[in-house]
């Protein structure tokens, strides 16, 4: 920053107040200046130094934090980015729950998985809603053989001492790894332990899958909407992005669902809480955090900015040095930050 | 690991690696060894717990459950069971009085099973280990996971019996309550039941309980266990029982169910008066589902054992075509004549019939009130035994001739019958002391036998008769079984030589006076009776019936019938009268018998018996094997004596303590 020179040669901005004492006395020291000269020149560099630690301050301020828009605005954005898609995905359940009927009965009859469905009306008592459930009960769950049961505890141990040889490099793959054993390693107690205690089948752990999936589509459009949301975006792409993310899930869920339960019809529900853990809605999060930073990439690059007066003058006058990285340019009072 | 030794690393790094990475000798090692220690220790961790869980579900494969305390079993473990497998839900649940209803009838109707937790049947399904049969109780069994009931399903889809009891898995576990909808076995019991969702606090409904035409051929039930209101030969007959007006039973309401195409629908057996199936039987897959909307194993504990000790035999004889051991010694039915000798009206009816030969009879069991009195105190109508030799010279040669003398109440009958109670013992225990006395003495030894005036029972003179070595009691409870070890106040009755014997009725009357409450004739009784005494000889069970000879006169042509009868059946072996005594003693016998069925290669099968205890012989156990289903058996270790009737081969053991026999199943 370019600054008035001090009678005392002292950039007043990096002053501080202790520092400009220390050095009114040395110049007394140096140059046999009276002392109440000396203090005059330290009263006004003080001086220079306040304006400009204000202006530095306003400027700072003005290159991080956008003026929020008013709150009608952030409302409106809100409903823009998530009402649709809510409103569509309640009163769509029906279709919904049809198309994946449709999906997971074709798939089964493909892939010769005994699966029945059907949707059900929920009772109050329950939570109300319609639900997805499993009607055959015989959906060829099967549990491990106790070669099964002795193969599985060999393998993990396994994987669990080989774990260790991985270099330090991979420690988080071999964190993941040993989070995943561990898991399987208590499914295969409660599978030696005490079976009957066991609380899924094939077609219960498919509508579990299901119907946590519908639910974890109905927090899609409202966690857009507070946080990629709230950015000044274009009327079309806060319409269709939740629309579009929604959709994309909507197929992928069943699929994935599908999936283990093909994984699980050819092994056993041994796998079954390792295959929740990795494949399922933890699955689904990590699929939503990257589809939003890829969306929150992609933003214009005035999505940042209000739509208030100061918003557009900050857009107009601070963002675009920002980017340019030319502060000395900018006149920081425009930001309406100093005083 | 995750860190290479310091070697591996530069010179440098060997100065500011931490201390007890630096290789000085001997020190270095001791310092490394932890970290190769630790790979041990987790390895040796691990292969502990994987060894534990190994054995311990290994052991669970080839162990079961053995019942608690001193109850019997019928069968002993073995690596293969051939038992019908009771499901409870852990081990803890062997101890409820509702397991322990079911494990006693079926020792009682001879029928191998074996308690086992659903943990391990579902290893063994796993583990393809088909079980023949499987029963899911109700009460103890009501919570199941969905993976339980998709195994059941999967039980009975390849080849399994199944039989589930009124709410038997019908509760989810995580919130232990009604599953959505309906039940989620309705599919294979093919009809709606535990309609929570639909119905609330109407779920299920109190009704009269009725049977049709091919339930009382297929189970078995007895005449005079079922009212007829119509002459129709298919009418269904609503269940009764000794004393009540009505026989009430809480059900589940039941609701057609749309069945896939070429499945087919339940056969009802058994239905309540508001339409509701009770009992039905069907096919799924290749196995069957035999359904029982009614908590059998509650009601055992209640003292109404009925349908349990009907069913059970059922599936095992009928379903499983297994042999079942028999409740009869060679496995001949019988009636035990049970003759109630209340007040001196009695005496010159008994007179008569002696004079005209009735008594010829028999043996019966002649059970007498020996007080002065009966109706009031001072009444003297009573027979006064002890001043009375006219008497008490006839019971001796009744005696003499093999009847059987016992104590009927409490020395005084009405006043006895009418005020003891659970409170006053003190009060009417010398009662039960003098009548006891009077008529050991008349006996010359002490009497073993008793029945209880006007049916009252309290627990403490149950427990008197325990104390006093009686062998058999006559009861009011579990109306129309055999010999039974009742219930005491919803709690099994201690394993004891004391048995009860429960009175089979005439719809709701029992004894030949009772008729104008039925507004039935000498006639039908007469018909009842005698049926009675030839099911007993065809089913080659023992039942109870009783009367007053006071009215045997009034009765004549009735009882005339009934010695006919006897002597016709007798004629063909099939039939019996036994005494109370020598039937308690030979049930003491048979339950120091341990049994299993064999399963053998090349579609054989075999049985394997053995005594355990201080049992002293196998003689007069008899076995039951449907012929339909096997060869004519081999003996192949042990005496036994091989006979057929129409629908089984008789297997009577002569003696010895192990009989091993061999048959070709078809």
């Amino acid at each position: 920053m370019k600054m008035a020179a001090s009678p005392a040669g002292l950039s007043g901005s990096r002053v501080s107040r202790r520092r400009l004492s220390w050095q009114a006395q040395a110049l007394q020291a140096r140059h046999g200046a009276p002392l109440q000269a000396a203090r005059q020149a330290l009263a006004a560099a003080r001086l220079q130094a306040s304006a400009s630690a204000q202006d530095h301050l306003a400027h700072a301020t003005a290159q991080t934090v956008v003026p929020r828009p008013h709150w009608p605005v952030l409302a409106l954005r809100l409903l823009l980015t998530a009402g649709p898609v809510l409103a569509l995905l309640a009163a769509g359940r029906p279709q919904l729950m049809a198309f994946w009927q449709g999906l997971l009965a074709a798939w089964a009859a493909a892939l010769q998985l005994p699966l029945q469905w059907q949707t059900v009306q929920a009772s109050a008592e329950a939570g109300g809603g319609l639900r997805l459930i499993a009607s055959a009960l015989d959906d060829g769950t099967r549990l491990p053989t106790l070669w099964g049961l002795g193969g599985t505890a060999l393998a993990g141990l396994l994987l669990w001492l080989g774990s260790a040889r991985l270099p330090d490099a991979w420690l988080p793959l071999r964190v993941l790894l040993r989070a995943l054993l561990l898991v399987q390693a208590l499914a295969l107690a409660l599978v030696v332990l005490r079976p009957a205690e066991f609380p899924y089948t094939l077609g219960s752990h498919l509508s579990t899958l299901l119907n946590l999936g519908y639910g974890f589509l109905l927090a899609v459009p409202l966690l857009l909407a507070l946080g990629w949301g709230v950015l000044a975006l274009p009327l079309w792409q806060r319409l269709l992005v939740p629309a579009a993310l929604v959709a994309w899930l909507a197929v992928l869920m069943p699929h994935k669902a599908l999936l283990q339960v093909w994984l699980l019809a050819h092994s056993s529900v041994l796998f079954m809480p390792v295959l929740f853990v990795a494949l399922g809605p933890l699955l689904d999060l990590m699929v939503f955090v990257a589809l939003y930073g890829w969306l929150l990439s992609l933003r214009p690059a005035q999505a940042t900015a209000g739509s208030t007066r100061a918003g557009r003058q900050a857009r107009a006058q601070v963002l675009v040095p920002a980017r340019t990285g030319n502060v000395a340019a900018v006149p920081v009072r425009a930001a309406g930050g100093g005083a | 690991m995750s860190a290479g030794p310091p070697a591996a690393r530069s010179p440098d790094a060997r100065h500011t690696a931490p201390a007890r990475w630096r290789p000085v000798g001997a020190a270095w090692r001791l310092q490394r060894w932890p970290r190769g220690g630790w790979a041990v220790l987790q390895l040796a961790a691990v292969l502990a717990v994987v060894l534990w869980l190994g054995s311990s579900l290994a052991g669970r494969l080839e162990a079961r459950l053995e019942p608690a305390g001193d109850g019997v079993t019928v069968a002993w473990p073995g690596a293969q069971p051939q038992a019908v497998a009771l499901l409870l839900p852990d081990a803890a649940a062997l101890a409820h009085p509702v397991t322990q209803a079911w494990l006693q009838v079926a020792r009682e109707e001879g029928v191998p099973m074996q308690p086992m937790t659903s943990d391990d049947f579902l290893h063994r399904m796993a583990n393809g280990q088909r079980l023949p049969a499987v029963v899911v109780p109700d009460k103890v069994h009501a919570v199941a996971s969905d993976l339980l009931v998709g195994q059941l399903y999967r039980h009975v889809a390849d080849g399994g019996q199944l039989l589930l009891a009124f709410d038997a898995a019908v509760r989810h576990p995580q919130r232990q309550v009604y599953t959505p909808g309906q039940s989620r076995l309705s599919s294979l019991v093919g009809l709606r039941y535990a309609l929570y969702e639909q119905l609330g606090e109407d779920t299920t409904e109190v009704a009269t309980v009725q049977a049709s035409p091919e339930a009382v051929d297929l189970l078995g039930l007895q005449p005079g266990k079922l009212n007829f209101t119509s002459p129709d030969a298919q009418a269904w007959g609503e269940l009764a029982t000794y004393g009540y007006p009505a026989l009430v039973y809480s059900h589940y309401r039941t609701a057609a169910l749309d069945l896939p195409p070429g499945q087919s629908p339940p056969r009802v057996l058994m239905r309540a008066s508001d339409g509701d199936a009770v009992l039905t039987l069907r096919r799924h897959g290749r196995g069957q589902v035999l359904w029982a909307n009614l908590p059998l194993g509650y009601l055992k504990t209640r003292t109404d054992g009925y349908l349990l000790h009907r069913l059970l035999p059922f599936l095992a004889g009928q379903m499983l075509h297994w042999p079942l051991l028999s409740a009869a010694p060679e496995a001949r039915g019988g009636l035990v004549l049970n003759l109630h000798v209340d007040s001196n009206a009695d005496e010159i009816p008994m007179a008569a019939l002696e004079r005209e030969g009735w008594f010829e009879t028999g043996p019966l069991s002649l059970h007498v009130t020996a007080g002065p009195d009966a109706i009031r105190l001072h009444d003297r109508s009573g027979l006064d035994v002890p001043r009375n030799p006219r008497f008490a010279a006839l019971l001796r040669r009744l005696q003499a001739r093999g009847h059987e003398l016992g104590s009927h109440g409490g020395w005084i009958h009405n006043v006895f019958g009418d005020g003891v109670h659970a409170d006053n013992a003190e009060t009417f225990r010398p009662w039960l002391v003098l009548n006891h006395e009077a008529m050991s003495a008349v006996r010359g030894t002490p009497v073993q036998v008793y029945s209880a005036p006007m049916g009252n029972q309290p627990q403490w003179v149950t427990d008197w008769l325990r104390a006093h070595d009686f062998r058999a009691f006559y009861s009011t409870a579990d109306n129309g079984v055999g010999p039974t070890r009742a219930f005491e106040g919803g709690r099994p009755a201690p394993v004891t030589p004391l048995w009860t014997f429960p009175v089979s009725s005439f719809g709701r009357i029992a004894a030949p006076e009772e008729l104008p409450l039925v507004n039935e004739d000498e006639q039908g009784y007469s018909d009842f009776i005698t049926a009675l005494m030839a099911y007993t000889a065809e089913q080659r069970l023992v039942r109870l019936a009783y009367f007053h000879p006071a009215t045997a006169l009034t009765f004549r042509r009735a009882l005339d019938d009934l010695a006919r009868q006897a002597q016709t059946l007798a004629a063909s072996g099939r039939f019996a009268f036994y005494r109370m005594r020598d039937l308690s003693d030979f049930l003491n016998r048979r339950e120091q018998v341990r049994w299993q069925l064999l399963h053998l290669p090349e579609g054989q099968a075999g049985l394997h018996a053995r005594l355990c205890c201080d049992g002293s012989s196998l003689a007069d156990m008899a076995w039951l094997l449907p012929r339909a289903q096997a060869s004519h058996p081999t003996v192949v270790e042990g005496q036994a004596r091989i006979e057929a009737d129409a629908r089984h081969w008789i297997i009577t053991a002569t003696g010895g303590t192990t009989l091993q026999l061999h048959w070709r199943q078809p």
